[in-house]
């Protein structure tokens, strides 16, 4: 999009990985371009600019979407998970080692969307056999094709969260 | 009729004389023509010269295998000789469709060759002609046409030769044996008649005072129990990986410029950079250490890199450019192609003759090539195999090598053609192509370094359960679902990167190794690879180890690609990892240095303290000639696929492969599977969802998104299994890797076209096999 010399920009505060952000942005900047450009936070990647391809998905108010479709000043007060909110390289979240344990990853760009995608769908809780995560995971594409390892991964997640579930 | 002479020739020189000196005679053998044509005064010889009596007149075999027909032998003769009716029926058929009884025993073979055309504009002495009668106009080119040229027809004369026997002699590659006032020459058959062009007059390239003898029919092949032949057609796909092609270009005040890339090659881009933008006073370096996945769109600088460059020199200051989805249709794409193949095979199912010809898009500006049929003659034993590859310039851009490029394609159409041919014979589509097998290389003649085929077809067909197939399609049925179980040979290149690969490594005091070499990582495991042969040279555990890439300042490394890297680059790196242990040693007090570097207790760390050094470092260098070369190298795979096909819907999905490989040593169990599964499923996009169409009145692709132009989803993905055979080549590359990044692509569409057809008794010979193409074989039920 181009920017325009006149464009009015608009304050919006936005929680982002527990921190808030007040900025002043332009009204086409999306979600995605805030946090890549103005928050620096590039682990969310653009892979189609059209929601397409998922690599952007990010968790808003705790459900999942395509960062890439949403204006940035539509989501005043709202809160934002990132990939860079999940999990360190000291303390990975459990689906991160997961998808390494089942090499669920080939050249990683997409990856992060599709981590986020995963705790969205488990959050949606729709999704309970293989078939259902497969078709559930299908609005992230990767184009290595770890697709086997991305379905296994989520369901070694899911597994041992739900055995965690029965020994409480 | 006007008057003229006439003489009987005695010899072939004595007519050849008359010919030459009287330049309105005419030969007359069986005079059909002619003699017609002179009733209507369109031909007016001066002299005709009976020819009759030549000794033309007989049907002799030849010392290759052929036949030549002597210039005088009638048409009927021909067309009812028994070697002719058995081993060039076209021929036969040819003649017999054409004139009558009655002419076919006037009229002789080379009489023939020289009709002249049955325009009626050519017979009507009344109105112009051109051909006849030259500069007097055409009238037929806005008149009666209906029976003219469509091609090769000039302003002049859009006439066409009117004989079917010249079309089977063209058709069966003859040549015509003419003698002449120098010398006798023979003119292959395509190359006799003329086109119209500027001198309609001429018919055919004979020089005056030249006659036709004979006409040779080339021998055919061993006589074929079974042939078949048919044309496949692929569609253009892009690359699409993920990532977005981005440059950022970092313009530095001292001089220096340092370009964020995505590449596959780092020390190619800092090249080209240098040398377009003429940067030789500055320090360029491009950095690339995670690239995404590329899959060849980052074989060559894109114009993201370009652009960037442009402008951050134009700007003095640095400058970013991010090419956009849409956009990303203009960067390259796999040259859709179209592709006949004929087989020829005894009633064993052995083949004798194997044919397959290639047509391959490129642009106007560049002949852009790729190994679309390098491998058809390795896979199957073949006495006669001919390739035949040409390129067809488009108005479009230049292609771009996507994994696995013309294998992926050729690969396709051969595999079809072997599983029509298994049909053609009554065998199962395996046994066929293991009645074929070879272990040599048969086109260069010299030995495979290894192949572990026949072990990829047994294992994998173990794997996949294939024994359990039913031969006849539409046999395999569950509900509503037609099963189809297909299969098909995969191969590619075996080798070392032909530029010279260099590689570092470190050793640090505090026992840690640094790995660095500029090649990249395209999410294929370059850095787990390159890492694990540092550890195990150097007997240090993982995390100890750490690789850089992806770098135009590291030691030199060729563009990752071709399948090569795990190979050179690796090699490179075990070779520098020896080195250093050579240096290491020279500081050792034991004199047993063989038993030393085997014994998993010894530190090489200790060596370094012992040489009172905090670091020591060696670079090695691995070369790769090309030529004197004793062994073929090649990667294979069998692959072996279950569809399923909706028969109400014609939704097609690949519910199961398994792709048993043989690639040599592998070293990474768990992402070697990963390079087959990710390769197995940009296939399933290239068989039945890939096509980057151009609509041809806009000139545009009209593929812009995920949305129009689909690549395989998670859903899309069913049950896939990978088999690694065992494969010792101690020839192929020192560290014995063959490379896995292209072969897992190969055979997959090949194999779930012929799934489809299985499933159908339909063959869809066009990829993808869209709905639309599949309707035929999809008869709706009452």
């Amino acid at each position: 999009m181009i920017l325009t010399q006149d464009s009015t920009q608009i304050e919006v505060t936005i929680h982002v990985n527990g921190t808030p952000h007040a900025v002043k942005i332009d009204p086409c900047v999306t979600l995605l371009d805030l946090l890549r450009d103005h928050l620096q936070l590039t682990g969310s990647k653009k892979g189609c600019d059209h929601g397409q391809c998922g690599a952007c998905t990010v968790l808003l108010d705790g459900k999942r979407v395509n960062s890439c479709l949403v204006l940035a000043v539509s989501r005043e007060g709202s809160t934002v998970t990132t990939i860079e909110g999940l999990g360190s390289i000291a303390n990975l979240h459990p689906l991160q080692s997961a998808f390494i344990r089942h090499d669920a990853l080939q050249c990683g760009y997409c990856t992060p969307g599709q981590i986020c995608s995963a705790i969205g769908l488990m959050l949606e809780g729709h999704a309970k056999s293989h078939d259902e995560i497969r078709e559930g995971m299908s609005g992230n594409l990767c184009r290595c094709g770890a697709y086997i390892g991305i379905v296994e991964a989520i369901e070694d997640v899911m597994e041992s969260e739900s055995s965690r579930g029965e020994n409480r | 009729m006007k008057r003229f002479r006439y003489m009987k020739a005695v010899s072939v020189r004595e007519a050849i004389g008359i010919l030459a000196a009287e330049p309105g005679a005419a030969l007359m053998a069986g005079g059909t023509n002619l003699v017609d044509l002179m009733k209507y005064d369109v031909s007016t010889p001066t002299v005709v010269v009976d020819i009759n009596g030549l000794p033309l007149h007989d049907i002799t075999e030849q010392p290759d295998g052929g036949l030549r027909l002597g210039a005088l032998v009638s048409n009927a003769d021909v067309a009812y000789d028994p070697r002719i009716t058995e081993r060039y029926p076209l021929l036969s058929s040819a003649i017999l469709a054409g004139a009558s009884g009655q002419l076919r025993n006037m009229a002789t073979v080379g009489g023939n060759l020289l009709q002249r055309t049955r325009c009626s504009y050519f017979y009507d002495v009344q109105v112009p002609c051109n051909k006849r009668e030259p500069g007097s106009g055409c009238p037929a080119k806005t008149g009666l046409n209906r029976g003219h040229a469509i091609l090769g027809a000039s302003p002049l004369c859009i006439a066409t030769h009117p004989s079917d026997m010249c079309v089977a002699l063209s058709a069966l590659d003859a040549t015509i044996l003419v003698e002449g006032l120098r010398d006798v020459r023979s003119i292959p058959f395509s190359e006799f008649h003329r086109l119209p062009g500027e001198s309609p007059e001429r018919d055919t390239t004979l020089e005056p005072g030249e006659i036709i003898l004979a006409v040779d029919l080339p021998p055919l092949p061993p006589s074929m129990g079974y042939k078949v032949e048919a044309t496949y057609r692929t569609s253009p796909e892009n690359h699409h990986p993920m990532e977005l092609f981005a440059s950022t270009v970092v313009w530095g005040a001292d001089k220096t410029i340092t370009v964020y890339d995505k590449t596959q090659s780092p020390k190619s881009v800092q090249i080209y950079l240098k040398a377009a933008f003429l940067l030789f006073g500055r320090r360029v370096r491009v950095v690339s250490p995670y690239v995404g996945g590329a899959f060849g769109l980052g074989l060559r600088p894109q114009q993201s890199v370009f652009l960037a460059m442009l402008a951050a020199k134009a700007l003095k200051r640095s400058v970013r450019v991010v090419i956009p989805r849409d956009q990303m249709y203009t960067l390259g794409y796999r040259a859709n192609a179209i592709q006949t193949v004929s087989l020829g095979a005894d009633e064993d199912g052995h083949l004798h003759a194997l044919k397959q010809e290639a047509i391959a898009a490129t642009s106007q500006y560049e002949d852009a090539q790729d190994p679309m049929l390098f491998f058809s003659g390795l896979l199957y034993g073949c006495e006669n195999v001919k390739l035949a590859y040409k390129l067809a310039k488009l108005d479009t851009i230049s292609p771009c090598d996507m994994r696995a490029p013309g294998a992926a394609t050729g690969m396709f159409a051969l595999e079809s053609a072997m599983d029509k041919l298994a049909y053609a014979t009554g065998r199962d589509p395996l046994d066929l192509r293991l009645e074929n097998y070879i272990d040599y290389d048969q086109m260069e003649h010299r030995k495979m370094s290894s192949k572990a085929l026949r072990d990829c077809y047994t294992q994998g067909a173990d794997k996949f359960g294939w024994s359990a197939r039913t031969a006849a399609p539409r046999s395999m049925r569950d509900g509503r679902d037609l099963i189809g179980w297909g299969m098909a040979t995969g191969i590619w290149d075996a080798a070392l990167s032909p530029l010279p690969a260099r590689a570092t490594v470190t050793l640090t005091a505090d026992n840690r190794l640094e790995v660095t070499t500029s090649v990249t990582d395209i999410g294929t495991g370059t850095y787990t690879i390159l890492s694990q042969l540092a550890a195990d040279a150097m007997q240090l555990p993982m995390d100890r180890v750490t690789t850089r890439l992806g770098d135009s300042s590291l030691p030199y490394n060729p563009t990752q690609g071709g399948s090569w890297t795990a190979s050179t680059a690796g090699s490179a790196v075990q070779a520098a990892c020896e080195k250093l242990k050579d240096k290491l040693l020279k500081h050792s007090h034991r004199t047993d240095q063989a038993s030393l570097t085997s014994d998993p207790s010894v530190e090489f760390v200790t060596l370094l303290n012992v040489a009172g050094k905090a670091r020591m470092e060696a670079t090695a260098t691995i070369t790769n000639l090309p030529f004197g070369k004793k062994f073929t190298s090649a990667t294979h795979s069998a692959v072996f696929v279950e569809v399923r096909i909706d028969e109400e819907l014609g939704a097609i999905r690949v519910t199961r492969v398994v792709s048993a490989i043989a690639a040599g040593r592998i070293l990474n169990p768990l992402t070697a599977q990963s390079q087959i599964r990710g390769a197995a499923i940009m296939a399933i996009g290239k068989a039945l969802h890939e096509d980057a169409a151009s609509d041809h009145n806009l000139g545009r692709c009209m593929a812009h998104s995920f949305a129009d132009y689909h690549i395989p989803s998670n859903a899309d993905v069913f049950d896939l299994e990978v088999i690694f055979v065992k494969e010792l080549d101690t020839e192929v590359s020192p560290i014995g890797t063959k490379g896995l990044g292209e072969i897992g692509s190969v055979a997959v569409a090949p194999a779930i076209a012929n799934a489809v057809f299985h499933a159908t008794g339909y063959r869809v010979r066009e990829l993808p096999i869209t709905i639309d193409r599949l309707l035929p074989g999809l008869p709706l039920r009452e």
